[in-house]
Parts: C-alpha cells; sequence; structure tokens
C-alpha cells in the first residue's frame, strides 16, 4: 500500500513538474526562434526592419494585423544600449518593448513622439545611458521593440510609409 | 527493493511526459477566457487580461507565445477572441455567416479572421478584417458578412477563402478598461450563422 502511494506521489509531482517546465521552455524557446527569423529576414540584430503591410502572404509572426503597418528591431545590449528612433505620426503609433520571455515590459504611445523628440535610449540594468533622450530598460539583455501604425482609412498607408521611413535603431557608440 | 525504483522512476517519467505533453497540447488550444469580469462577453467573445503581463501565468505565456506573439498589455490592446457562432457551434469556412455589431469602448478597433493555424486565410480577397475607420455603418451600427464569396451588394465583407475552421479576433486599441473588467459589459458583436455547404448565402 505505501509503495503504491509512492508511485502515485512520483507520478503526480512529475506530472506538475513536466507541466511548469514546458510552459516555462515554450515561450524562451518560440521567442529565441522568433528573434532568429526576424533578425535573419529582415535588417539583423540591432537594426530596424521596415515591414510591408501583413498580408495572407507576407505574415511574420502568427496573427498580425493586416491594419497595421510594423516594424521591427531585434536587440541584443550586451556591449552597447540601444538608441532608437521613431518617425511621428498623427495617427495611431505605439512602440512596444518585448523581453526575452515575451512580457511586454513597456509601450510608449504615439504622443511621446514629436519632431523635436523622436530618440529612446534603449538599456539593460546597470548599463550607463547617455543623457538627452527619453530611457526604456530592458530587464533582459536580448529582446524585441516592435512599432505598430493604423493604416486603416483612405490615403493611411502613403503617409505612415512616409513616417516608418524615419524609424531607426542602431547601438550606442561612445 | 530494484523493482521499486524502477517503478518509481518509471512513474517520474510517465508524470514528466504526461504534464508536459498535457502542456503542449493545452498552449496549442487558441480558446482563451480567464475568470476575471469580463473576460467572457455575451458568451463567445474570450479575453484574458494578463495577455503581455509580467503577471501572467506559466501556461498562458505559453499559449500566447504559440498562439499570439507579441500582444500588447491590456492598458494597450486587449484581444477577444470568438470561436463559436451565435448557437455555439464551431466557426466552418463551408458556412457564411452575419456579424453585427456597434460601437465598442476603446480609441479604435478591427476584427480580423484567422485560419486554424492562427494565421490570416491565405487568399487574394482583400478582405481578411474591418475596422472602425473603414467599415461600412449606420446609426444602428454596422453588419459584415463572412463567407467565402464575395456579397454582391456593396456591404462589409470578411472572407473565410484558404479557411477551415477560422475565429475571430477583437482588438480593442486604448481600451475602457475599467469598464471592460466591470464585468457589465455586453453588446459585442453576434455571429448568425446564415447557410452552409457549396456556395453557401452570402
Amino acid at each position: 500500500m505505501i509503495r503504491i502511494a509512492i508511485f502515485a506521489v512520483a507520478l503526480l509531482v512529475a506530472t506538475f513538474a513536466g507541466w511548469g517546465a514546458m510552459n516555462w521552455a515554450i515561450p524562451k524557446v518560440i521567442m529565441i526562434k522568433a528573434m532568429e527569423g526576424l533578425a535573419e529576414r529582415g535588417a539583423g540584430v540591432n537594426a530596424m526592419t521596415l515591414r510591408e503591410p501583413a498580408d495572407p502572404y507576407r505574415q511574420f509572426v502568427v496573427r498580425p494585423s493586416p491594419d497595421l503597418l510594423y516594424s521591427t528591431c531585434v536587440y541584443d545590449l550586451e556591449s552597447a544600449p540601444l538608441r532608437i528612433s521613431i518617425g511621428p505620426t498623427n495617427g495611431y503609433l505605439s512602440v512596444s518593448f518585448f523581453d526575452h520571455i515575451t512580457n511586454n515590459y513597456e509601450t510608449l504611445t504615439g504622443d511621446l513622439f514629436t519632431p523635436q523628440r523622436s530618440d529612446v535610449i534603449l538599456v539593460q540594468k546597470g548599463q550607463d545611458a547617455p543623457s538627452g533622450a527619453q530611457l526604456v530598460t530592458s530587464p533582459s539583455t536580448r529582446g524585441l521593440v516592435l512599432v505598430r501604425r493604423q493604416i486603416s482609412g483612405e490615403g493611411s498607408l502613403p503617409v505612415m510609409q512616409a513616417a516608418q521611413v524615419k524609424d531607426d535603431c542602431a547601438s550606442v557608440t561612445s | 527493493m530494484q523493482k521499486t525504483i524502477l517503478i518509481a522512476l518509471a512513474c517520474v517519467v510517465a508524470g514528466l511526459v504526461i504534464g508536459a505533453g498535457a502542456a503542449l497540447v493545452r498552449s496549442g488550444q487558441n480558446q482563451l477566457g480567464g475568470d476575471k469580469p469580463g473576460a467572457v462577453v455575451d458568451g463567445a467573445w474570450k479575453t484574458d487580461f494578463e495577455i503581455g503581463s509580467e503577471n501572467a501565468s506559466g501556461a498562458l505565456r505559453a499559449r500566447i507565445a504559440r498562439k499570439g506573439l507579441f500582444a500588447l498589455k491590456r492598458t494597450e490592446t486587449v484581444y477577444y477572441t470568438r470561436s463559436i457562432d451565435a448557437a455555439g457551434r464551431d466557426l466552418d469556412a463551408n458556412c457564411s455567416y452575419r456579424l453585427s455589431g456597434a460601437g465598442f469602448p476603446a480609441e479604435w478597433w478591427s476584427i480580423t479572421l484567422y485560419d486554424e493555424a492562427s494565421y490570416l486565410a491565405k487568399n487574394r480577397d482583400g478582405a481578411a478584417s474591418i475596422n472602425r475607420d473603414e467599415v461600412i455603418a449606420d446609426d444602428e451600427g454596422w453588419t459584415a458578412i463572412v463567407s467565402a464569396s464575395r456579397p454582391d451588394e456593396a456591404v462589409n465583407w470578411i472572407s473565410t477563402n484558404g479557411a477551415q475552421t477560422f475565429d475571430l479576433t477583437l482588438r480593442l486599441y486604448r481600451p475602457h478598461l475599467d469598464y471592460l473588467m466591470s464585468g457589465e459589459v455586453s453588446g459585442f458583436p453576434t455571429l448568425e450563422r446564415l447557410s452552409c455547404g457549396e456556395g453557401a448565402a452570402s
């Protein structure tokens, strides 16, 4: 009887462990693969990729919105902070930051970006940051910056694409 | 004694496989629906307000990684997904539907159709979604036909071409969160099945 109880407990504990381990691993693995893919099929790491509007034959991620124009920057802050420049627009704009396990740890809205003030400095904890720009601290060394612009409405696509070409991200060199 | 250890080890291995397998299957399912007020609207539109949050459970985080990577936090966007019609039947691309709605408690919204793999259905119809700025509406609200064939009349259309089963994702940008999370929200779009089969009415 005691032996059966031990076996049952071992099975139960291991089941929970397997459940937890798989749920822990899935976001990490998917994020690593996603960042590798986005960098390879885009401008690389620490560089902004200006994406075309998503359509059924051009989908860079699951569940893309065809009503948004995306820019992506896969980042690695190992050697230096990152300067991110955003082309201001009047329509919907958000700049979201994701860490290496898919947490959306910061989102900046369009009203924070103007022609006079369009830069963000991204650092990891403990890293010296240059002054003169909005500061965002990443909880992980690697991650992704995703810029979304609304492209619904007549004539909005060329307007948003004109703003998008000003999007940039690059390591800050001293 | 040795036999007991071997059986215990077998139980551990079996448990790990069962747990990991269950997590893998669960994370591949689209269906959301947390237990917080407002997480399920009108019994069909489902979300989890912890999407994108550091507070998300491991299971939710795994599901979003597979089915909604790079989703935003609720303060910026809330994502509701619907995968059943008004009668509770799974959505089927061999059928046509009437989607009827009005405004939403948000600055801007869109409704997009995704296929069984969570991608935009493979077609060249240019009708994957509707949104607040482009939807044809009147004082009563709006109606969209969800079908494989383009409707004859000038109405909103979401194409099911290229999908087998599908779901609809409602994105609410800059949502009125207090209201959404009050649990008192209703009146999200209804989805009525019109017909099924070859040449389903549109």
